[in-house]
């Protein structure tokens, strides 16, 4: 499953902590995150979790960048 | 009131308020430095809050703590120590033009791709019972009837059914010049109407239609990151460490050492040293400025109906050294056509009566765009002694006089003189011993073929190669008009790969590209190190297969690609030198005592600044010459 996310997130070099961080997240296959166009790339095995595994991807997200944010 | 406007507000009160406070006659240290506190909370409150937020979240090397750390510093060794306390809010002053510099630059950077969005209509006027609705365009199945009238976009890829009207690919294609099509014409999503009235047969749903994959294409663009993007990322993430465990050690060693020692050492002073290193520890000005530059580059070309699938095929593009074109669709269109004819002696309608008479036996590819001109009747029985020559051409003889129908080299061989000498691609027809007309052709060669090679010349690619399944002989005259020394010929699509695979083999550091109208060319696409599909963006198997598409069939369109990677190549070392170089020339001058904190700010934002400026050039594709 590969989707395309619209996401806040403040700094570029927030943007590659965070990506590493989600990189680390169960159930992620490959993320990529651009800060310029404020946009996330996953590639995650379960779709039917999608929903459980972006509540933790905001939590990670949000202790690198307080304001980060799935869209 | 919007974040980016806050900020704003709040960079010009405590600029003012420092300006004030420095001038206002305060001579006792401690009551200035409580003036300063104010601007420096104005303009700093939400970094000193988000470094708390960080330490507890355990995110120590964070780029507002480090902030933090250095303007409190400053402020402590300001009542402490002596005057630093202007370059409390200072720093955070700079620091937050800068971020809000960033924010200027993401939104910019995303308006040049809205206005791409802007592409995609919201709706579609489709024809129901008679009656005509509003829909959205992903609800309209194949082969409805879509009205577009002057002034809207069309939503789906079609065919027109009935009307005529004058329609604008600026927005897909970059093509300029308005297009007028009538019944039967097929038309692109994406097009705007500039007047008239159509009725189009949907061929294709929304998502498969051009406007929906472009989009889709662009979007993803971005997750295929450069190498040049990830080394960045990488040095990034050794970059802060490094600076602030020197920070750290420039602090506290001559201090150690002083007090190991017994030396007097100005411990304050190298603790100053310390704190100055950690304001330029953040690596922002290459982390933004190398995306960005593919960014713009992506952008940019996509203006010019360019689409390249990621930073990473920009990075190799500027590297091309060869280029492999599959002949058919790229540099020929694959029709001949006749042009006109000419002829003497003769009337109009006995001239046409010959040639298809003579033509109607062969299978020449000339013969069979004169017969699908001329479709006339004809008595066959007529023509008798019918015979055809390779390299020449056709002898008959018809009602007891005999016909050539041939090249130059048949008429001079028959001994027929000839009146004309035309230097374009002619067949001619000669009547006994006498010249009675010739036909001239549509040449096959497109257009710009020529000029796209040289400019490919020009942009450093060193090798050409045609490759075509056309026999050897079709395929050397196309070769000889365009210049071209290495081609090969009578090729099935799998023996194209093969010889691709081949001159990758040979080709070293350079890249190679593979350009081929997409169709039945996939294997090569992917092969090649560029894979660029031209014309065919509403194939699935181009556009999974290359690393660029090219919209429309302009083949100038691959040296710009290539053009504009390299410029947006050579932004890119441009931006990561220059900062490099500036980061450590302040980290030296601060470590000697040369740079205050105001300096390294003012050179950390200075720099990531004109960094973002330089990247949007990538942006830019001015016209010169033919590209």
């Amino acid at each position: 499953m590969e989707k395309t996310y619209k996401i806040q997130v403040d700094c570029p070099h927030c943007a590659e902590k965070i990506e590493r961080a989600i990189e680390k997240q169960a159930g992620v296959e490959s993320v990529s995150i651009s800060f310029v166009s404020q946009k996330m790339f996953l590639e995650f095995k379960d779709a039917e979790k999608e929903s459980e595994l972006l509540s933790s991807i905001e939590k990670v997200g949000k202790k690198v960048d307080g304001d980060f944010r799935v869209l | 009131m919007k974040k980016h406007q806050k900020i704003l507000l709040r960079i010009i009160i405590s600029t003012i308020l420092i300006v004030v406070i420095s001038f206002l006659p305060i001579k006792n240290n401690t009551f200035l430095g409580l003036a300063y506190i104010l601007p420096y909370l104005i303009i700093g409150y939400d970094v000193l809050i988000k470094a708390v937020k960080g330490i507890v979240n355990g995110q120590i090397l964070d780029e507002n703590f480090l902030m933090a750390i250095a303007s409190v510093g400053a402020l402590v060794l300001g009542f402490i120590w002596k005057d630093h306390f202007l370059e409390a809010p200072l720093v955070l002053l700079f620091y937050q033009v800068g971020e809000y510099f960033q924010g200027v630059a993401v939104r910019k950077s995303q308006k040049n791709i809205s206005s791409l969005m802007e592409l995609s209509p919201d709706y579609a006027y489709v024809e129901k019972d008679g009656e005509i609705i509003k829909v959205s365009p992903e609800e309209v199945p194949i082969g409805s009837i879509m009205v577009v009238r002057t002034g809207e976009k069309l939503a789906i890829d079609g065919v027109v059914e009935s009307g005529s009207a004058c329609l604008s690919t600026l927005a897909m294609t970059g093509e300029s010049e308005p297009v007028d099509v009538k019944e039967g014409d097929s038309v692109i999503s994406g097009s705007v109407n500039q007047g008239g009235l159509i009725k189009v047969k949907t061929t294709k749903l929304y998502n498969d239609s051009t406007v929906a994959k472009v989009l889709a294409l662009i979007e993803r663009a971005l997750s295929r990151k450069a190498k040049t993007e990830k080394f960045i990322s990488k040095f990034a993430r050794f970059y802060t460490p490094i600076v602030c465990s020197l920070a750290l050690l420039i602090a506290l060693i001559p201090t150690l050492i002083g007090l190991i020692f017994s030396v007097s050492v100005n411990g304050l002073d190298w603790l100053y040293r310390g704190l100055s290193f950690l304001v330029i520890s953040c690596p922002c000005a290459l982390v933004i400025s190398v995306p960005l530059t593919f960014f713009s580059c992506i952008g940019g070309l996509s203006k010019r109906g360019v689409l390249v699938k990621g930073s990473s095929h920009i990075e190799n593009l500027a590297k091309i050294k060869t280029v492999v074109f599959d002949k058919t669709g790229t540099l020929t269109d694959g029709k001949i056509k006749v042009k006109d004819i000419y002829f003497e002696k003769v009337s109009e309608s006995e001239f046409i009566e010959y040639l298809v008479l003579l033509e109607s036996g062969s299978l020449h590819p000339l013969a069979k765009s004169v017969c699908e001109k001329y479709k006339i009747p004809v008595d066959f029985t007529r023509i008798k002694e019918y015979n055809e020559e390779g390299g020449y051409g056709i002898t008959a003889i018809i009602d007891n006089d005999t016909f050539y129908l041939g090249n130059l080299h048949l008429m001079q061989r028959a001994g027929i003189k000839m009146p004309v000498s035309l230097s374009e691609k002619a067949v001619y027809l000669g009547k006994n011993k006498q010249f009675i007309g010739y036909i001239t052709f549509l040449d096959s060669v497109k257009e710009n073929a020529k000029s796209s090679l040289e400019e490919l010349g020009k942009q450093g690619v060193s090798r050409l190669v045609m490759l075509t399944g056309d026999n050897e002989n079709k395929a050397k005259i196309v070769a000889e008009e365009l210049g071209l020394r290495e081609f090969y010929a009578s090729l099935l699509p799998d023996q194209k790969q093969e010889i691709l695979s081949k001159i990758m083999l040979n080709e070293g550091n350079g890249k190679v590209a593979f350009v081929g109208d997409g169709i039945n060319d996939a294997p090569s696409l992917m092969t090649a190190d560029v894979g660029i599909s031209m014309g065919a963006v509403g194939s699935d198997v181009a556009i999974e297969s290359s690393s660029v598409v090219i919209i429309d069939d302009d083949i100038l369109k691959v040296p710009l690609a290539v053009k504009s990677a390299k410029k947006c190549m050579r932004i890119v070392m441009q931006n990561v030198i220059f900062s490099i170089a500036i980061k450590v020339a302040v980290l030296i001058l601060s470590a000697l005592g040369f740079a205050n904190m105001f300096l390294a700010i003012f050179a950390d934002v200075g720099v990531m600044i004109l960094a973002i400026l330089n990247s949007f050039r990538a942006l830019i594709n001015k016209k010169r010459g033919k590209i």
